[in-house]
């Protein structure tokens, strides 16, 4: 992929600058499970609590994780 | 085989049409991903033979069609190739011959359990990986009519092996009926200003798993 970062645009996900962007092309039968960057301020919260701020693209490395004054209870 | 579906590193296609959560578009495509991998369980071929039959597809065909579709043409080119249907019953609808055996018949009542087994693709091997983590390694310049799972846009580039996933069914050889000649699987790590070109940020890069065959070292 040639512009990571323009691609991310296209999904909503528009990074700083300076973020480093590793991209990981799967190419075998290897998959690999995307870890969302926890959001700030989170540190209080419960395993649901958490979970309501991913979602599918979160998982799959197209989204960051919800802020937590964006979330919808 | 250097072909259409090989799009990794293209730019030409314009931005993705971003979806949602949709699974299925219509329902006939529910009876192509069925028809599919119940097929795909009689064991009449094997995942890298169905992958290469969808790559053999007529290159407008393959960018124009869809996902399922691509999936029922190819499904129809083996069932073809293995006599397991005329084209004088798939333009029908019918049949006209006696059903011919098949190795093994997915029953409706096995399908979850199946599925949640899955079909890994890791084996044991007897002998030692070439290469190691850290290593420096160049894509070789292979140029395949057959199956590969080697993307145009690494070959002839160097990298660095980043993991080491073991041994795994080598797509090239199994997509050809010549067994599952396992191979050494390594994850190798690309700077995206190597595969393609500056400016690039040197803080970028691009990780692919490579099969052994496909390696070399680099005395750079």
């Amino acid at each position: 992929m040639i512009d990571p970062a323009s691609v991310l645009a296209e999904f909503g996900v528009e990074l700083p600058e300076n973020t480093r962007i590793s991209v990981w092309d799967s190419t075998a039968e290897v998959r690999y499970l995307v870890i969302p960057m926890r959001p700030e301020n989170t540190e209080h919260l419960s395993e649901s609590e958490l979970q309501n701020l991913i979602n599918r693209n979160s998982m799959i490395g197209t989204a960051l994780a919800t802020p937590v004054d964006e979330a919808t209870p | 085989m250097s072909g259409v579906h090989d799009m990794g590193g293209l730019e030409c296609y314009g931005p993705i049409e971003y979806e949602t959560d949709e699974k299925f578009h219509n329902d006939w495509e529910r009876q192509v991903l069925a028809i599919t991998l119940a097929m795909g369980a009689t064991g009449t071929w094997n995942l890298d033979q169905s992958r290469f039959s969808r790559e053999s597809l007529e290159p407008s065909d393959y960018l124009s069609i869809g996902y399922y579709r691509i999936w029922l043409k190819a499904l129809e080119s083996l069932l073809l190739q293995h006599e397991l249907v005329t084209q004088h019953e798939l333009e029908t609808g019918r049949s006209y011959s006696e059903p011919k055996q098949v190795k093994r018949v997915l029953k409706a009542t096995d399908v979850a359990a199946v599925l949640k087994k899955g079909g890994p693709v890791s084996r044991e091997v007897s002998h030692e990986p070439r290469f190691s983590i850290g290593d420096v390694v160049r894509v070789k310049n292979i140029h395949t009519p057959k199956h590969t799972r080697l993307p145009s846009y690494i070959r002839n580039h160097v990298g660095i092996v980043h993991a080491i996933h073991g041994a795994h069914v080598y797509p090239d050889a199994h997509a050809q009926g010549l067994g599952e000649d396992p191979q050494w699987l390594y994850n190798i790590k690309f700077q995206a200003s190597e595969l393609f070109g500056v400016p690039r940020s040197q803080h970028d890069f691009t990780h692919a798993d490579c099969w052994e065959p496909y390696l070399e070292i680099h005395h750079g």
